[in-house]
Order: structure tokens, then C-alpha cells, then sequence
């Protein structure tokens, strides 16, 4: 049995029998019409002949600056520190593994205020932590480019974590197994056995987080605050821009949403499964 | 030189014990029913599962001995492993895969590859598919991939998990000579196909519930198994021949009719129990009948195991009863038949 | 039933929104969704609704539990006014100062004529304790010290600007808040050494401050208008509660320490 009509052209799965009823379908769209409706409307208002001269503009360059510097960084430290816990996390048998887990997620689903807050007092002058990197070291990372790298390293981990973990229990250890017995240590099985094995779900882990970190902005502001070239980032300028010169907030908002889809669009191309 | 065991393995909650199994050089099949530990025993001596207690010895050098603390991880043994699901690396071309180990042995990659490219012409995968991934195989073919990739590091001893479960019928026979040749000193074969036991080994391990149940040459086996499974799978008779349509003819040119059709070289087996034995030359539907000469009985409690010779060699079990009924005693001509939906043909 | 008060601070609106949307990991379009008004578009017959700058807070809270009429939406000003002029319906706008008042009348958003309610000032304040020995408004320039400002955005800062380029002073600014309560709430917990915020929210937070003259005569003005020329005796009752002597506006604005018209 094959679907009527001739409306699909993707290849796919045959829609004979996993077809949803009517009614789900209708209200599918509804959602995605939801969904693409304010793209639409920032469309609608770009000013398209002025792009180049707002996108120009010195703060608007500063910001981007700033953005890269701080999604960049934040990237790195994520996946520098998240594969580590993406397999103590997959591999470990953890005493409270489910709250270990909920924990670790959690700033997928806090507030991003609430990140920032919760930072400031962690790693804020007088925090929990910073009070002694400040009175050890004279370091403060609150008002730093270091704090919005911090902030958005905060909220962007778990998106690199919770991605390499799943892979990670995917793969199971199987594989680990067979390069022991040919011979592989530790080290060289998790090099050329493990990593490879999981590189779709590191890319788009990485991805991701690196996405994430470039939209972050209640963390930063409340931790890291706003200041033009060293913690305004595109999100920040482009929440002022909206009240000095809107045009200028949608031809930023524009930049960031091109450069969001096309990550998505890799992903789903390149990285994900089908 | 022998691959020593005397000690046990808790895997969640499941307890497999081993009193004083030593592994001599060749061939040695490990038999039992599903859940028996044949895995868990490959597995221990590969080291990927730790001994709870006693002590494991390879060659003499003791690799595993909580005891005394001694535990040398699987990378550190000269044991490979060609895992029932084969677990070759999807990342990795087919002659890369093969590479493997010799890599992480500091070979360099020129010559690693060399050296793979030789194994693999040995198990017969042809060179036009080197550089593609293992996905992109047959089952036949990855099959033969992991024994070469299992064989590069020159392991001491070659654990077998299965072989031929996941391999269709026209591969078997190569498959089944390429580990007869294995060069490593040991090899066990974790099988459950009799045929495997007739044609590769040279000693066999029968595991019952976790425990040894028998061990020694397939000989001694077969004259005491030591649990019913194995008196059952043993008593399986095998016998080689050329298969023509649902005929396959025997070496001793007898003709056995068979119920599935095939073509070639094939091993005809049946168990024991389906083999009766006659006075006279027996009428009616079993068609396959022959005239053996009894070469010796064994009785033991209610059954009564025939040994038969003639044109082709076969066991025959009996009750005891059937027995004294018959007469049966050594150099007595009698009459074997089986009926051909009995027979199993094997490839 | 009390007042109704619809939060409109944006940076928590947005932060609901954003854990919807991380749902399909468009995470990167999210700093962005802010752009979208916050505004309420259901109104009942009788209900008033007050967009107040979010410094009127607690004054805008009192007036919404005194009559339950009233559903008040508090934000910057310039956030307020963007919203208004994007089409988000309100009554009655409250602004911190007269530019963003002016902007609101200029796109016609808002039609009622503006009336000065009160005044404030803005202080020198510091953290507790004063941490960083801050003398004066000079040591702003100090660059040991963290500095806070209100971004220019916002009228606090504005105000703030205005008093600091007078005085000569060209300070070494380390964030420029979005808030004046966001600022207030970072000196109260020691991560700022000083800042300029108003007189009402450094009461508010209990903040240390510093004598400086040069601030004397800097005041804003808080403006009050209606959105429509001819407002309905709802609305109009709430506009005299708040310019009336006597009115519970008023008497809140007194109450929480803002200066006379």
C-alpha cells in the first residue's frame, strides 16, 4: 500500500502504515507554523539595503568580537571538560547516578538568570569559591571576559555532556573490548577506538554547545554583566540595539539566526541519524 | 605448554567454576548448553572478566591471581579474540581493522598494512575490498575479517566465539579449515556444532551449569560426557559425503536419502537414538538401511550404546532391553536404518 | 481578589521562553527571542493596565493590592515604551525620566497629556562596608575599583552620565546594568565597590553611601499619561491616585522615599 497523491519527495519511511490520523497532522503544522512564524516576522522587517552599514557599526563589530571570543572558549572548555564527565557518566557505576545525572542537566531547564544568580554567588568577589580566588590569586571573574566565558561555558556543558554521554552508553563497550585483546591499552583504545567511534555525536555535541554559547544572555548579564568589547556579547547588543535602534536588533537577530540554522542543517545532514 | 584454569568467575550473581582445566596446544572445543559459561570461560582466559578466586596460568606465566594480586589486563596477554558478533571497528577500512594490533605493537603503518594485506589474502578476502569499511561485507566475508584481525598480533592463544553462527551455509567449509590452520599455539573453540568437534578438535571441554562436566581428548569425552547435553550432542553421528539433490552419497559409496536438498561436499549427521538396529534386513519406510558389523557395545544403567562399523562408522543407542532382545555382541552382522528426516545436512 | 501583576521584567520572560525553545536546541536564536512584547493583549472591561518603570516597583505593587482593578507591568522604561510602540496594550505608562515619555507621545502610542508625579535622585552608592574606601564621585575613576553605571539605555543612567560629564569625571566603568535594580542588587552582595543608583533603590537594598555633592540638582522626573486623549473613569480614577495629594499613588511614592513633584 502506498500513500495517494504524489506530495512526497523525500525518500522515507513508507507511509502506508505509520501514517499519523488526520487531526495530528493538522495540528503538526499548527506547531510548526508556531514555530516558523516569528522567523517569518523578522524577515519581514529586516532592512535588507541597510545590512552592511548597521552590521558595520562599531559596537555591532565589538559585540561580534566579543561573541566569538567568548562562544570559542566556552566551546573548548566543554568539550574539554565534558568528555571526561560524559564517561565517568556513561562508564562509571555512580552511587546517586540519577541525581549525579539531574544535576548535570539542570542547566538545560534553569533559568538562565537563575545560572547567573547561582554563579554569582559560586564564583562571584564574595561567592562560595571566588571569595578565595580573589583573596589567593586576585582573581574575579564577575564583570571579566573570563566571567562571560564562565557563564557560558555554564549553561552550554550539558548540551555537549548529555550528547557524547548517550553515544557513549550507544556504543556500550563492546569495541573497548576487542582492542584489549589486540592488544590496546586504555589510553590508545579511548584514542583510536572510542573517540572515532562516537565522532558524529563529539561534532554534534560540540556544535551545540558552541550554539548555545553564542545565544547565551541571562547568565552573562547577571554574572558577567554588560560592558561593550569586553562582556557585551551579539545577544547583549542586540537587546540594547532594540531600544536605540531597532533595525540594527534585527539585522543582528538575523546574523545569529543564519549562522543557528546553518549549524542545524549540518547537523542534521552530516552528524545525526535519520 | 598449557593454558592452566583453576579458579571461578562471578558474573552478575552466576558463578563459573573451573577445577584444574588444563588447555593443551591445538585445538580444543568448548561444548555445554546456552548458559553454560563457554563465553565466560574465553572471556577470563582473554582476560576481560577477572577471576573471583583461584588462579589462571598461560605458558606457565600466572596472569590472573586475586589471591596474590596478580592481574595482567587483556592488552598485556598474547590471547585474541574473534568475538561471536565479530565487533569489528565500523571507523576503520577492512585492512586497518586487520592492522590493528599490530599497531599498537609499534609496528609502523606501512608495514602493518603489509602485513594485514598477507593475512587477509590468507583467509581468502579479496584485496578488492581492503579499503572499504567492514559494513560494506558480506557475513562470510567479516568473519574471515576478525579471524585475520585476531590472528595479526600472533596472539598465544586464539579464542573462537561461535564461529559459524552468523555465517550462511556456502562459507562454512573455508571457514571451518581456516581455524584447523590457525597458527597460534592455542586455540579454543566455543561451538555448539558437532561437526565443529568431529572436524577441528583435538580435546574437548564439556561445561554442565557452570562446572567442567568432562574433559580430555574427544575420545575420552565421548566414552564418558559427563552430563546428558553432552551425551545427546556427542552421540550425534557425522558423516561426510557428496550431496546430489536430496542423495548424498558416502565415501564407502553408501546412498543416504535426505529430506532438504544440497549440492557438494556436505556431513550427513543424526543423533544415536535415531539409529535402529535389525536382525534382518528391515521393510517399510526407512529407506536408509545398511549391514554393519558391531564393533562393540556399552551399557550403561538403562542404555546401550552401539558402536557400528561398515561402510560408514556410527553409534547407535539402544535400550538395554533391545539389546539382550537382539543378541548384540561384538562381530555380529546386523542391519542399521534411520529414517531420512533424521538427517541434518551440514555444509 | 487582589490586583493582578503580570511580571514583565523581560530578562525572566525571556528565560521561560528559552527553556521552551531549548526543547529544539535552536539554542543560538534564543538570545534574540526577547525582541517579542511582553504585553498583555486580554483586557476585561474594568481593568486597568499600568506600564511602570520597573524603579516604581513596589509603589506599582501597593497601588495594584489597594485597587483589583489594576495589573501592572514593570520594566525599564525604554523597554516599555519599545513595547508600546510594538502594539502591546496598556492604559496608563509610567516612565523614569521625560525622554522616554516624549518617545512615546512622538509614535502616538500614547495620546493622554504627561504629568510629573515625583522626582528622584540618584546617589553615590558602595558596598557593604564600603570595602573600597570610596570618598567621593571622583573615585569612580578609580581603576581598582568596580564600577557600576545603569546603561544609558535606561534613564538611570542617563541621569548618571549627565551628572558625571558635568562634574568632569570620566569613570572607569567595568558593567553598564540593564536595571537599576540589577546594579542595586550587585553592590548589595559585594560584587560591584560602587555605583550610581537612585536614592529609592539604594534605601530599598539598605546600600552605604557616600556623601557627593556634585549630584545635588541631578533628579529625574517620573511621568504619568494615559494612552488614550479621553481616558475611561477606570483609568482616569487610577491616574488621580497617582497625581491627587492623597491618592494611594501618592501616598506610595511619598511613602517609599521619592521626592515631590
Amino acid at each position: 500500500m502506498s500513500a495517494p497523491g504524489g506530495a512526497r519527495t523525500a525518500p522515507g519511511p513508507d507511509p502506508g502504515v505509520s501514517r499519523p490520523p488526520a487531526a495530528l497532522t493538522i495540528v503538526g503544522f499548527v506547531a510548526l507554523g508556531l514555530l516558523a512564524l516569528p522567523i517569518v516576522g523578522l524577515l519581514q522587517r529586516a532592512p535588507w539595503s541597510a545590512l552592511p552599514t548597521v552590521l558595520g557599526e562599531s559596537e555591532v563589530l565589538e559585540a561580534l568580537r566579543v561573541s566569538l571570543i567568548v562562544s570559542l572558549v566556552a566551546t573548548a572548555a566543554c568539550v574539554v571538560l565534558g568528555l571526561p564527565l560524559a564517561f565517568v557518566l556513561a562508564r562509571r557505576r555512580l552511587r546517586f547516578g540519577r541525581v549525579v545525572r539531574a544535576l548535570v542537566m539542570l542547566p538545560m531547564v534553569l533559568p538562565p538568570v537563575v545560572a547567573g544568580t547561582a554563579l554569582l554567588f559560586a564564583l562571584g568577589r564574595r561567592g562560595l569559591v571566588g571569595q578565595w580566588l580573589d583573596s589567593w590569586f586576585g582573581v574575579s571573574l564577575p564583570f571579566t571576559t573570563a566571567g562571560a566565558v564562565v557563564a557560558a561555558a555554564f549553561v552550554a556543558l550539558p548540551f555537549f555532556v548529555v550528547t557524547v554521554e548517550a553515544a557513549l552508553r550507544q556504543a556500550g563497550d563492546d569495541l573497548d573490548e576487542a582492542a584489549a585483546t589486540l592488544g590496546a591499552g586504555a589510553w590508545s583504545t579511548l584514542l583510536h577506538v572510542t573517540l572515532p567511534t562516537i565522532r558524529p555525536a563529539l561534532a554534534a555535541g560540540t556544535a551545540l554547545a558552541w550554539a548555545r554559547a553564542v545565544g547565551e544572555f541571562g547568565a552573562t548579564l547577571t554574572f558577567a554583566g554588560n560592558f561593550p568589547g569586553r562582556t557585551r556579547t551579539l545577544p547583549l547588543e542586540t537587546y540594547l540595539a532594540l531600544e536605540r535602534n531597532p533595525e540594527a536588533a534585527v539585522a543582528i537577530s538575523l546574523v545569529l539566526m543564519a549562522v543557528a540554522l546553518a549549524v542545524l542543517v549540518t547537523l542534521r545532514d552530516r552528524w545525526m541519524p535519520r | 605448554m598449557t593454558v592452566a584454569l583453576d579458579g571461578r568467575v562471578v558474573r552478575s550473581g552466576w558463578t563459573l567454576r573451573v577445577d584444574g582445566l588444563e588447555i593443551g596446544e591445538g585445538v580444543t572445543a568448548v561444548v555445554g548448553a546456552n548458559g553454560t559459561g563457554k563465553t565466560t570461560l574465553g572471556r577470563a582466559v582473554a582476560g576481560l572478566d577477572r577471576l573471583a578466586g583461584g588462579r589462571l596460568a598461560i605458558a606457565g606465566t600466572v596472569v590472573d591471581d586475586p589471591a596474590a594480586g596478580v592481574y595482567l589486563p587483556a592488552h598485556q596477554r598474547r590471547v585474541g579474540m574473534v568475538f561471536q558478533d565479530l565487533r569489528l571497528f565500523g571507523h576503520l577500512r577492512v585492512v586497518d581493522n586487520v592492522a590493528f594490533g599490530l599497531r599498537r605493537t609499534g609496528t609502523d603503518r606501512t608495514a602493518a598494512r603489509r602485513r594485514a594485506g598477507e593475512l587477509l589474502e590468507r583467509v581468502g578476502v579479496d584485496s578488492g575490498v581492503w579499503s572499504k569499511r567492514p559494513a560494506a561485507l558480506s557475513g562470510g566475508q567479516r568473519q574471515r575479517v576478525a579471524i585475520a584481525r585476531a590472528l595479526a598480533p600472533e596472539p598465544e592463544v586464539l579464542i573462537v566465539d561461535e564461529p559459524l553462527a552468523s555465517v550462511d551455509s556456502s562459507g562454512r567449509a573455508g571457514l571451518r579449515a581456516l581455524i584447523g590452520e590457525s597458527p597460534a599455539r592455542h586455540t579454543l573453540l566455543i561451538t555448539h556444532d558437532p561437526v565443529d568437534v568431529a572436524t577441528l578438535a583435538r580435546q574437548l571441554v564439556v561445561l554442565d551449569s557452570g562446572e567442567v562436566a568432562s574433559r580430555g581428548s574427544v575420545a575420552e569425552v565421548t566414552a564418558r560426557p559427563g552430563c546428558e547435553w553432552a551425551a545427546t550432542f556427542l552421540g550425534a553421528n557425522v558423516v561426510p559425503g557428496l550431496a546430489r539433490g536430496t542423495s548424498v552419497t558416502t565415501q564407502a559409496g553408501l546412498v543416504l536419502a535426505v529430506a532438504a536438498e544440497a549440492e557438494g561436499p556436505v556431513y550427513v549427521t543424526f543423533p544415536a537414538h535415531a539409529v535402529t538396529l535389525h536382525r534382518d534386513r528391515p521393510a517399510g519406510s526407512a529407506r536408509n538401511a545398511w549391514q554393519a558389523e558391531l564393533e562393540r557395545v556399552d551399557i550403561d544403567g538403562e542404555r546401550a550404546r552401539v558402536h557400528l562399523g561398515g561402510p560408514i562408522k556410527v553409534r547407535a543407542d539402544v535400550t538395554r532391553r533391545s539389546a539382550d532382545e537382539l543378541e548384540l555382541h561384538p562381530g555380529l552382522n546386523i542391519w542399521a536404518s534411520v529414517k531420512a528426516t533424521e538427517l541434518t545436512v551440514v555444509t | 481578589m487582589a490586583g493582578r501583576s503580570v511580571d514583565g521584567d523581560h530578562r525572566r520572560g525571556r528565560a521561560t521562553r528559552r527553556q521552551a525553545a531549548i526543547a529544539v536546541t535552536a539554542a543560538l536564536l534564543l538570545g534574540v527571542s526577547c525582541s517579542g512584547s511582553g504585553g498583555s493583549e486580554t483586557r476585561h472591561d474594568r481593568e486597568v493596565v499600568v506600564m511602570a518603570a520597573s524603579s516604581l516597583t513596589d509603589v506599582v505593587e501597593a497601588v495594584a493590592s489597594s485597587d483589583p482593578n489594576v495589573t501592572a507591568i514593570l520594566s525599564g522604561s525604554s523597554t516599555l515604551v519599545a513595547q508600546l510602540s510594538a502594539g502591546a496594550g496598556a492604559d496608563v505608562l509610567i516612565t523614569a525620566d521625560a525622554a522616554t515619555m516624549d518617545r512615546a507621545t512622538a509614535d502616538g502610542s500614547i495620546r493622554g497629556k504627561p504629568v510629573v508625579i515625583a522626582t528622584n535622585t540618584v546617589v553615590l552608592a558602595t558596598a557593604p562596608g564600603n570595602p573600597g574606601g570610596v570618598a567621593g564621585l571622583a573615585d569612580l575613576a578609580r581603576r581598582d575599583l568596580l564600577v557600576g553605571l545603569c546603561a544609558p539605555e535606561v534613564p538611570c543612567g542617563t541621569l548618571a552620565r549627565r551628572a558625571l560629564d558635568e562634574a568632569g569625571i570620566v569613570p572607569s566603568v567595568d558593567t553598564l546594568e540593564l536595571s537599576v535594580r540589577a546594579l542595586a542588587a550587585k553592590l548589595s552582595l559585594g560584587e560591584l565597590d560602587a555605583g550610581l543608583v537612585y536614592d529609592t533603590d539604594a534605601a530599598v537594598v539598605g546600600l552605604s553611601r557616600v556623601d557627593a555633592p556634585e549630584l545635588d540638582g541631578h533628579a529625574n522626573r517620573y511621568f504619568i499619561a494615559s494612552a488614550s486623549a479621553e481616558p475611561s473613569p477606570a483609568v482616569q480614577a487610577v491616574m488621580d491616585a497617582f497625581t491627587e495629594t492623597g491618592g494611594a499613588g501618592a501616598e506610595a511614592l511619598l511613602a517609599h522615599g521619592f521626592g515631590p513633584p
